[in-house]
């Protein structure tokens, strides 16, 4: 399978590699955009699921040269281990801080039990930052759990949210909108405008969730 | 020459029946006449703003429907009457006293050049304008 | 010193965006019309990226407690300084005290939403990851990371040594290229990645009939009303980097077209891209209106950048002859 390379306007190019999602391929995302990152088209590279994002200091006249540049820098990327902190964040799951916690249940048929046990299990490892200041994008969810974006998006989501869309799974960093099913509540400051680096954790660290207590 | 005081003499003239005085001596004449108020300019001349430079005359700003001056209306002294626009630049036309505006002498988007009569004003006497 | 005498909402200091900072998450905000916020900056002398005050509720009065060169550009408010008017686009100068008051926007020639309160010198306030625009989420940049509310005092920064008059002004941009379709306001769009996924249907729709910016439409992202868009099998997408411009369909099939304030990356399918040159078009449609968007490839949207920084160009060279030919350089 080939990955796809599409465009954002004249503002940025979105590299999508192949498969299923994998942190394996997460590892290779990160090297390819230590390298694109220094090419001089690119401002910024930016790392999503599987994917990255160039966005373009200045666009360039004709795009095939930039594409097959790309391709061949995917081919030849080995994965890059970067090797972080384990981070532990305590939530309270279900009621008022979990206000979409049904519709995970609707859909999955688990119980909150079932749905909690399978959320707390695994080592999340940061695949990259985006959404909002601070936000980790988390691999290694349990398909399932796995719960479809909500058809219209909450207009405003507080921050510390626990949440799952498709099958994903994070925590908002800060109040904002989302699309996701809100399942649980942490208290922990991602993001500080005023440090250098501003975010707290970055692709390569490890979160992992605990039940503090659970509301019925 | 010294001229003995006119505007004096003219003076004590106003209210008598003389409508025409000479005086001629040895070091010149002078001739005084009272003229019908008709033939008499005693509204000050008209003022002619024109033009400093090429462009286009805008009688409105791009963005509005509403003209900024038209006959009849009453300016202070540097108020915008219109516009000249070269390329995407605007620069103002301004009144050069107060005054009400006579009439506009070029229509919106009319390119003009260096010295165009633009506007005619009528310049607001001092007792008018105050 | 700027003072905020109204209640206000939504007034916001911003420049022209943050960037850099997206691998943290931070989204580039900025000006919703970066075109009007640069001619304003222009017109005082200022660097192109200066910060400025962003107004969308209308009125909006404020006090200039010491003397200052300023321009109101974006939309016409029927602006008064001590309630004379001042021209929209245009260089003017506020004395210690004076009052300046922008109305509702008259829509005469051009329909436009948000105004632009540019200061010669810039809004000086500090600046956070490199920028002066105001992120709203996360609350940093701007001034305190919010809206601004009645009270509220703004320092000015030090005019550049390019000002020395004011008193002339500039021809709005959307005037100069009026972008319709059937008469409907227009943008142009570039494909994006999922545009393939959907029905012959929904893409006649897309390209064919007008939008509605609905009233849950704002910095963050314009939700517009029309045909429903459906893909030709269902979607579930990962998460992606996104830009501003960038035209998402979630399930319920109505677009999304994220804005300034959108969040860098999202999952829902995507169908197109407002061209980045546009941007500022769409920025200032009002609520309620319609929008229509019209196909363009790579080469158009080159040359649409090219043009509106043609303008910027142009309009920086003018203004400079200008202050030369007044003598006072």
């Amino acid at each position: 399978m080939t990955p796809t390379v599409s465009l954002l306007g004249t503002t940025a190019l979105l590299f999508e590699a192949p498969g299923e999602t994998s942190l394996a391929t997460q590892q290779r995302i990160w090297s390819l955009a230590r390298e694109t990152q220094s090419w001089p088209e690119v401002a910024e590279a930016v790392p999503g699921m599987n994917n990255l994002m160039l966005a373009f200091s200045q666009p360039p006249k004709e795009c095939d040269g930039l594409t097959a540049r790309l391709l061949a820098a995917w081919q030849a990327a080995e994965p890059l281990a970067l090797a972080g902190r384990l981070v532990e964040l305590p939530v309270t799951y279900g009621g008022e801080a979990g206000p979409h916690i049904a519709d995970v249940i609707a859909h999955t048929a688990l119980d909150l039990d079932e749905i909690i046990a399978r959320h707390t299990a695994p080592d999340y490892p940061v695949y990259a930052i985006g959404s909002h200041p601070g936000y980790c994008y988390l691999g290694g969810m349990d398909p399932q759990i796995a719960t479809p974006r909500r058809k219209t998006p909450v207009l405003r989501l507080p921050g510390g949210a626990v949440s799952i869309g498709g099958p994903q799974t994070g925590v908002s960093a800060s109040a904002g909108p989302s699309g996701w099913n809100t399942i649980g509540s942490t208290t922990m400051r991602f993001f500080d405008p005023a440090q250098s680096p501003p975010c707290l954790l970055r692709p390569g660290d490890t979160i992992r969730f605990r039940a503090a207590k659970v509301i019925r | 020459m010294p001229f003995l005081n006119v505007d004096q003499i003219s003076e004590w003239l106003d209210g008598t029946g003389i409508t025409l005085l000479e005086l001629h001596g040895p070091m010149g004449s002078i001739r005084l006449e009272d003229r019908p108020a008709a033939d008499a300019p005693k509204a000050p001349a008209d003022i002619i703003v024109t033009s400093s430079g090429t462009g286009t005359f805008r009688d409105r700003h791009p963005l509005s429907a509403a003209v900024l001056v038209a006959p009849g209306m009453t300016v202070a002294e540097c108020q915008i009457i219109g516009l000249l626009q070269i390329g995407a630049l605007l620069t103002p036309v301004l009144a050069p006293c107060a005054a009400t505006v006579a009439g506009l002498l070029v229509a919106e988007g009319e390119i003009v050049g260096f010295g165009t009569k633009l506007i005619a004003l009528h310049p607001l006497t001092s007792q008018a304008a105050s | 010193m700027i003072e905020i005498l109204s209640q206000t909402a939504l007034a916001t200091v911003q420049d022209l965006g943050r960037h850099g900072a997206l691998g943290f998450g931070v989204g580039t905000s900025g000006a919703m019309d970066e075109m009007a916020l640069s001619a304003g900056n222009l017109l005082l002398g200022n660097n192109e990226a200066d910060a400025a005050i962003e107004i969308q509720v209308f009125p909006f009065t404020l006090r200039f407690r010491q003397a200052c060169a300023f321009a109101v550009t974006g939309a016409d408010c029927a602006a008064t300084l001590d309630e004379r008017p001042v021209l929209p686009w245009w260089s003017c100068q506020a004395a210690a005290g004076q009052t300046l008051r922008l109305g509702v926007p008259v829509a005469a020639a051009w329909k436009a939403s948000r105004a632009y309160l540019c200061v010669a010198g810039g809004i000086d306030v500090p600046a956070v990851l490199g920028s002066r625009s105001t992120q709203l989420r996360g609350a940093f940049g701007g001034h305190q990371g919010r809206a601004l509310q009645q009270g509220d005092v703004l320092a000015v920064g030090v005019p550049g040594e390019g000002l020395r008059m004011t008193g002339f002004g500039l021809q709005p941009p959307a005037l100069v290229d009026r972008m319709q379709q059937d008469g409907v306001p227009a943008v142009r769009v570039m494909p994006a990645a999922e545009y393939g996924c959907y029905t012959e249907a929904s893409l006649a729709a897309f390209w064919g009939e007008p939008w509605k910016i609905t009233p849950q439409s704002d910095r963050y992202g314009y939700r517009l009303a029309g045909p429903a868009l459906s893909p030709i099998a269902p979607l579930e997408l990962r998460s992606h980097g996104i830009v501003p411009g960038v035209i998402q369909v979630p399930p319920g099939g109505q677009p999304i077209v994220q804005m300034r304030d959108a969040q860098p990356s999202g999952g829902y399918p995507k169908i197109g891209t407002v061209i980045a040159a546009d941007l500022w078009r769409l920025g200032q449609a009002p609520i309620g209106s319609l929008i229509r968007f019209m196909r363009c490839d790579w080469d158009e949207a080159l040359a649409a950048n090219a043009r509106n920084r043609a303008y910027l160009d142009e309009a920086l060279r003018l203004i400079g002859l200008h202050r030369l030919q007044s003598g006072r350089g």
